[in-house]
């Protein structure tokens, strides 16, 4: 289960709760910002998972979104696929998808594959939140 | 044959045979059963209940019909061949059943002999077992008559002396008759395992695990003979063609009619010619290689998702360029579907390990399977206009020497005479060297040339941009090391070391004792580089550099220490 207290407890509105074999993640939205905390591996198997649920926030959402990686151990090819898609489905709704919390071997992962020059990155979620304003 | 369904046995008039065949795994062989007038047989119950359930009951359907003795053969005693004969009581109670077996096989149950049988391997629990028929005894050698297996109930003529295969290859046989068939005849054929026995009804032939014997994984189970063989290998091709068979029915895998038995025995003889000397494959060795397979898949995974990932970044980046056909290319470089598929695969397997129901030969063999299909990913040269080939290079022998390893050989290692500085100073200079030149786009004279300057620019992504490493040592001093793996071992370094946040590195190589030191060290404050698994990885990399880790890098104020010997 991801830590610390019920996401709705800290943010009033939680759109989507989602479990996958090794991946868990909890949507909710603050300040017109979709707020997207994963925790797990993201791989072959549960990148579909992650992708119907980004896509969810794209539609419900206004285009604003935060993906808090802070509990991510792991991702895939698959995953940074997923990634790249739902940014494709953002551009026209001139939305951003920016990311927090990298670990190290994921943070590794976007340096060494040239995708941190695409995504924002940022440590924290409210660092992250505060590339909107 | 169609699985699960009863058909005559070519050559014999009035026998019948049920194949139980099943996907090829180490856990469970093919079954099959017989029927004729005089007897019901089963050839190899197999590992799982459920088989065993299955063959029980249509052996129950089979006395049902006419009350008949049932007689168990087994091609030879590795559980994955007869563990239900110790583990399912529906076997035992369907009649009245003596077990058959090579002498050496009916010793190796009885006494429970968990090396002969891979119990110990496969992590199974064996009971006692009493094997009525001793097939092969050394004192019937030479002798015909009545007697030896299930007295009372079988007939048999005892070991003789088919025509010699070639002068020094004999072939030994022995026919077992029940009253009312024409016999089965039981071929001696070691080399899998000492109680090897290939086993012929009318016009067919069942070879147990004969086919299999060069597999990795297999080859170098405990008895295996490189010798015993390479001579039943040539002993199975002249029985195809001097003793009247149409097909062979295999331990694992689809029945083969006997011209392809032929072409794959002649393609094994030629693989058993390459193992002499293999390691034997013990519980100890299956241990190190599951740890060998989890580390490697790890490092693998990581280098193919950087090569996956600049594929897909190159080809964004295009696509925002709206060059789209060739972002398309990009893209389908590599399967990335397929591989991805791969790694999953390997994770569920390690997490089903870590679970408890997964043994460690299990996930050697599972990464055995996979690294083969890996290996092509690895080996497409045009990856190399997009990504640095230091990545598959280093991919690729990683796959190579589990590989090598997995089927019992030592990784390949050339130590040379080298100057250990000058590696240094170039691997430190090539962290900034760019793959293109700064005005080939603006020389670009056509398209196709711009596009290639401009995917070449694109593709050089360089993470370790902001590293600062410094030299200190003595250029004149040589050693001994691979000098391609130790170019390698520094990449995969330096990008640790900038993963843990690490900017500022120095490296200093020093003379000592019979060795060259290389030592590693970073002013920042920064955790351990590798720890667990990571320092297992890097000792062995190091290892097949030609070197040895004195001290790894345990986090700030530590360095990592390599040695070398001096040339």
């Amino acid at each position: 289960m991801l830590p610390g207290p019920a996401a709705a407890d800290v943010y009033p509105y939680m759109i989507a709760l989602r479990y996958s074999d090794f991946m868990e993640f909890r949507a909710l939205t603050r300040d017109g910002i979709s707020i997207i905390s994963v925790l797990g591996r993201i791989d072959a198997s549960s990148a579909p998972d992650l992708e119907d649920a980004l896509n969810q926030c794209v539609n419900a959402g206004s285009g604003k979104m935060v993906l808090d990686f802070s509990g991510v151990d792991y991702v895939s090819s698959a995953g940074l696929r997923v990634l790249l898609s739902v940014r494709k489905h953002l551009v026209p709704l001139k939305g951003e998808l920016v990311i927090a919390g990298l670990r190290p071997f994921v943070r590794e992962v976007f340096d060494m594959t040239g995708f941190s020059r695409i995504f924002p990155l940022y440590n924290t979620i409210d660092e992250a939140c505060g590339h909107f304003s | 044959m169609e699985h699960q369904v009863w058909h005559a046995i070519p050559g014999l008039d009035e026998g019948f045979i049920y194949p139980y065949i099943r996907k090829p795994d180490v856990i469970s062989s093919n079954s099959y059963i017989l029927s004729d007038p005089g007897q019901i047989i089963l050839i190899d119950p197999g590992g799982l209940p459920e088989q065993a359930a299955i063959l029980a009951e249509e052996i129950s359907l089979q006395i049902d019909a006419e009350e008949r003795p049932v007689f168990i053969y087994l091609t030879h005693s590795h559980l994955d061949h007869c563990l239900q004969l110790m583990h399912s009581t529906e076997i035992r109670d369907a009649g009245p059943i003596g077990i058959i077996s090579h002498e050496k096989g009916a010793s190796a149950l009885e006494g429970q002999d968990t090396r002969a049988t891979t119990a110990d391997l496969m992590g199974h629990e064996m009971t006692s077992l009493v094997i009525g028929g001793r097939l092969f005894e050394p004192a019937d050698r030479g002798r015909k008559g009545a007697g030896g297996p299930g007295a009372g109930i079988l007939q048999c003529t005892l070991v003789d002396t088919v025509m010699p295969v070639r002068p020094g290859v004999d072939l030994w046989c022995q026919t077992v008759t029940a009253p009312g068939n024409a016999g089965i005849v039981c071929y001696h054929t070691p080399g899998h395992s000492p109680d090897s026995i290939c086993i012929q009804a009318g016009r067919v032939l069942f070879t147990g695990d004969l086919l299999f014997a060069t597999s990795p994984g297999v080859a170098g189970l405990h008895g295996w003979d490189h010798h015993e063989l390479m001579a039943s290998i040539e002993k199975a091709i002249w029985l195809l063609d001097h003793a009247g068979v149409d097909y062979c029915c295999p331990g694992h895998g689809r029945i083969l009619d006997a011209g392809t038995t032929r072409k794959t025995l002649q393609a094994i003889q030629k693989e058993a010619a390459s193992l002499g000397g293999i390691q034997e494959i013990t519980p100890e060795r299956a241990r190190m290689m599951a740890s060998y397979a989890a580390d490697i898949m790890a490092e693998v995974d990581r280098l193919f998702t950087i090569i996956a990932g600049r594929l897909m970044f190159v080809s964004h980046i295009l696509e925002e360029l709206e060059e789209c056909e060739e972002a398309d290319r990009i893209r389908s470089l590599v399967d990335a579907d397929s591989m991805e598929g791969f790694l999953a695969e390997f994770n569920v397997f390690s997490q089903e390990y870590h679970a408890g129901t997964r043994r460690e030969i299990h996930v050697a063999l599972k990464a055995g399977q996979i690294t083969a299909k890996m290996a092509r990913f690895f080996t497409q040269g045009c990856l190399a206009e997009v990504i640095d080939p230091s990545f598959i290079r280093r991919a690729s022998q990683l796959i190579e020497d589990y590989s090598l390893t997995f089927r019992g050989f030592e990784p390949l290692s050339s130590p040379v005479r080298v100057s250990p500085g000058e590696l240094v100073r170039e691997g430190i200079s090539s962290i900034h060297r760019t793959p293109f030149e700064d005005d080939a786009i603006l020389c670009a004279d056509d398209d196709d040339t711009y596009l290639q300057a401009l995917i070449a620019r694109i593709a050089h992504v360089n993470p370790l941009e902001r590293m600062e490493c410094s030299y200190e040592g003595d250029d004149a001093l040589s050693c001994l090391m691979d000098r391609n793996r130790f170019t390698d071992l520094l990449r995969t370094l330096f990008e640790r070391y900038s993963a843990t946040g690490i900017s500022r590195l120095i490296i200093q190589v020093s003379g000592g004792t019979g060795h060259v030191r290389i030592s590693i060290h970073s002013p920042e404050n920064h955790p351990a580089v590798f720890s667990g698994t990571g320092e297992r990885f890097l000792k062995r990399y190091v290892t097949l550099c030609g070197g040895s880790v004195l001290a790894g890098d345990q986090g700030s104020g530590s360095s990592l220490i390599l040695d070398f010997p001096v040339s």
